[in-house]
């Protein structure tokens, strides 16, 4: 009760609950043991993690993030965020991770977190927020965390060290959402992996560690982005997945990526909640064989005409509409939970055959740097796509982290083993259990 | 460092296959894996089942008592204005009183259980109907049949969960007692010819034993569903006859077998005998999972 007072003497008010964001309506509705809704970033620090010190951390963190400090509930026509007296516990780390939260959601946090060894992560449900609002509240968590072990972490820069402002928790969707705007295209059934799943829970990670400079240098050479480079890549890997199922071509369905864009780069928001929408490179092998500079191209551009301001609106008007409209609203929640799922594989991921999300190079202060060795982001699976990927570079190294639900490791053999033939070296690990 | 012959891919410390391909790591590091090398801990998450929360928040119940308070008043003072006594109102009054107590009523009890709720829930139906049958004329004219098959319920329901599902053979007694007592008293209410010692009973000693032959059969033979079926079918078909002959035995006063259940029997033995033969053979097993697989 003590902190409570406390905390509405400072600038912050406490809000006593928030509404969802617009990205966030749908994950209450279809989270379950196989679409956990949840994503991982961490931290390998240099030295072996001091629990009680990253318990005292987070417990002072996490009164930074308001925000974060809630827990789901259900109202009649929508889920709501209700602020959490208790206070969160870090957890030891777990073979598989990204499990989903607990089932009783209504009492605990939408986010983990856990630490091994020297490692620390987070894993958030997508309601709370997305990577860019998860990677803020990890960094502000190692940087409070080397700051109580007698570190010293340097400038904090952009990482936040007090009660962030009332825009932090914005539902940014909303706030730029303009009047009926042309709907995007419905998009075609895509292509997705086979494979039987493993039991409900269980996600194999497959890790690549690429030296920054050499994959740097290779997507140089074709003139694109680090993203449409590793877009690209994947694509060509499904191809050749797909070529190798199915024999003609007119069976053939497209392959499509999501690939998550950060929206506030393009709208100016601070907000640390969801803010990001995706744009889907696509091809459509029932027309032949596409080569790599073909795929490139086609993801190039795509990438470039679909990430402006005015094509992101249009999907942007689509997603607030549908929020908006008052024939959806007065539905209670328990119908509209069983529209949910529905929309979800039909406009979501039916759509695609996988995720590629690319959280680009992550910058710390230069002393924090010193102190951190590695950084992860890991994505996690649902039972269309099958295998997500996350990306991320830090210092002179890329990590990409396949998860995937499956046993087989097709598709990761088949982008890794491409990246190998362009020379560029790749060292993999894996989650497996160890055999002696 | 190891390598992939086959992807070229450098591999973690002490993988003996390449977890892309499967290929056998030639020449794999086998300077030991040191508890620091491994990239994932070797804790298993536990698994958490949601538990069923029959209470809802206290705000819930007083929106409820407010949302069924309104109908209630309404009827009872449009039915007090024109007859300036309560007279039809008693009806829709009483329904909404039992609705609040089957929705709200978990929610006041502090620390409540499953079995309090449930009794609570069964009790109350009861009441409402003997209510609804007083109010409607001479008493009892119907009400004791439901009331009498709640109170079944009640102890096929509650019963367990107090024993919280340990003692089964227990448990097993208290059904089959419950249902000789539902069913002796059903035969002194009816009036008429008295059928309870000469068919209900016999009737009920059979079902039960054929019941529990099942159960403790399946339990023994857990992996054999070949067995298990067959055994049941050999249970059921000798339980038909017996409770053919039993019927027989009291419309007719003699201990014949008419030609239903030998007809039943015609049919299952032959198929349990079948299994019986599908289970001992491993040929056939295998011939059969082949053709009829799904």
């Amino acid at each position: 009760m003590a902190e409570d007072s406390k905390n509405k003497n400072t600038t912050y008010k406490q809000h006593e609950w928030y509404r969802l964001d617009n990205a966030a309506l749908i994950y209450p509705s279809i989270q379950s043991d196989r679409i956990t809704t949840m994503f991982r970033l961490s931290m390998t620090l240099k030295e072996e993690v001091d629990p009680k010190i990253l318990q005292a951390s987070l417990e002072e963190v996490i009164k930074w993030f308001p925000f974060y400090r809630v827990r789901l509930k259900k109202g009649f026509f929508w889920y709501y965020l209700e602020h959490n007296p208790k206070m969160p516990r870090i957890e030891r780390d777990v073979r598989y991770p990204l499990g989903r939260l607990h089932p009783n959601l209504g009492r605990r946090f939408l986010f983990r977190v856990r630490y091994w060894q020297s490692r620390i992560s987070v894993e958030f449900c997508h309601v709370l927020t997305d990577g860019t609002g998860g990677m803020t509240f990890l960094k502000a968590l190692i940087y409070e965390y080397l700051r109580r072990k007698g570190k010293d972490p340097g400038k904090p820069g952009d990482i936040p060290v007090d009660i962030l402002p009332e825009e932090a928790a914005e539902d940014a969707y909303n706030r730029f959402y303009k009047s009926p705007l042309p709907l995007p295209d419905k998009g075609r059934k895509a292509f997705h992996i086979k494979g039987k799943m493993l039991y409900p829970g269980a996600i194999m990670i497959t890790t690549g560690i690429i030296p920054l400079d050499a994959i740097i240098k290779e997507a140089k050479k074709y003139k694109v982005s680090l993203t449409a480079f590793l877009v690209a890549v994947y694509i060509d890997a499904l191809q050749e997945l797909q070529d190798s199922q199915v024999a003609q071509n007119p069976k053939k369905r497209p392959i499509a990526l999501q690939v998550p864009v950060n929206m506030r780069g393009i709208y100016p928001s601070k907000t640390l909640r969801n803010f990001s929408l995706f744009v889907m490179p696509e091809i459509d092998p029932r027309l032949g064989k596409y080569n790599f500079e073909e795929i490139l191209q086609i993801v190039r551009e795509t990438l470039i005409t679909q990430t402006n301001e005015k094509a992101i609106s249009k999907s942007l008007a689509r997603n607030v509409g549908g929020q908006r409209n008052w024939f959806i609203r007065v539905i209670p929640l328990a119908f509209k939970k069983l529209l949910m799922p529905f929309l979800y594989t039909r406009m979501g991921e039916s759509l695609c055959s996988g995720t590629l999300s690319n959280l680009g190079l992550v910058k710390l202060p230069d002393n924090m740097s010193q102190e951190v060795e590695r950084i992860d982001f890991i994505l996690g699976t649902n039972p269309i796509n099958k295998t997500g990927c996350g990306v991320c570079g830090y210092n002179d190294k890329l990590v990409i982290n396949f998860g995937s639900n499956t046993r087989e490791k097709c598709v990761e053999r088949l982008f890794f083993t491409r990246l190998i033939k362009m020379g560029i070296p790749v060292k993999i690990e894996v989650n497996e259990e160890i055999k002696r | 460092m190891a390598y992939c012959v086959r992807c070229g891919v450098e591999l973690q410390k002490g993988l003996e296959t390449c977890p892309l391909c499967n290929t056998e790591v030639v020449l794999p590091d086998d300077n030991g894996i040191e508890e620091g090398m491994r990239p994932f801990s070797e804790r298993i998450p536990r698994d958490v089942r949601p538990r069923v929360n029959l209470a809802p928040s206290r705000a819930f119940v007083i929106l409820v008592t407010f949302i069924i308070l309104v109908p209630l008043l309404i009827t009872l003072i449009i039915d007090f204005s024109t007859n300036r006594t309560i007279t039809w109102s008693f009806y829709p009054v009483t329904s909404l009183v039992l609705l609040w107590i089957l929705i709200a009523y978990p929610s006041l009890l502090k620390g409540h259980t499953t079995f309090q709720v449930i009794t609570m829930d069964i009790l109350s139906i009861a009441v409402f109907l003997m209510s609804l049958d007083l109010y409607s004329g001479s008493f009892p004219e119907w009400s004791q049949y439901p009331a009498l098959a709640l109170l079944l319920i009640w102890v096929y329901i509650a019963i367990p969960i107090l024993l919280t599902w340990k003692k089964i053979y227990l448990i097993a007694i208290i059904w089959c007692s419950g249902t000789a007592v539902f069913l002796f008293a059903l035969d002194k209410l009816t009036g008429g010819r008295d059928w309870f010692l000469t068919l209900g009973l016999p009737v009920l000693v059979l079902v039960s034993l054929a019941a529990i032959t099942i159960v403790v059969m399946a339990k023994k033979a857990k992996n054999k569903p070949l067995l298990i079926t067959g055994v049941s079918l050999l249970t059921v078909s000798v339980l038909t006859i017996g409770i053919d002959a039993l019927t027989n035995l009291f419309v007719h006063g003699k201990l014949l077998i008419a030609a239903w259940s030998p007809i039943l029997a015609a049919v299952f033995i032959p198929a349990a005998v079948l299994l019986f033969i599908v289970n001992a053979s491993p040929e056939l097993k295998a011939y059969f999972i082949k053709k009829f697989h799904i």
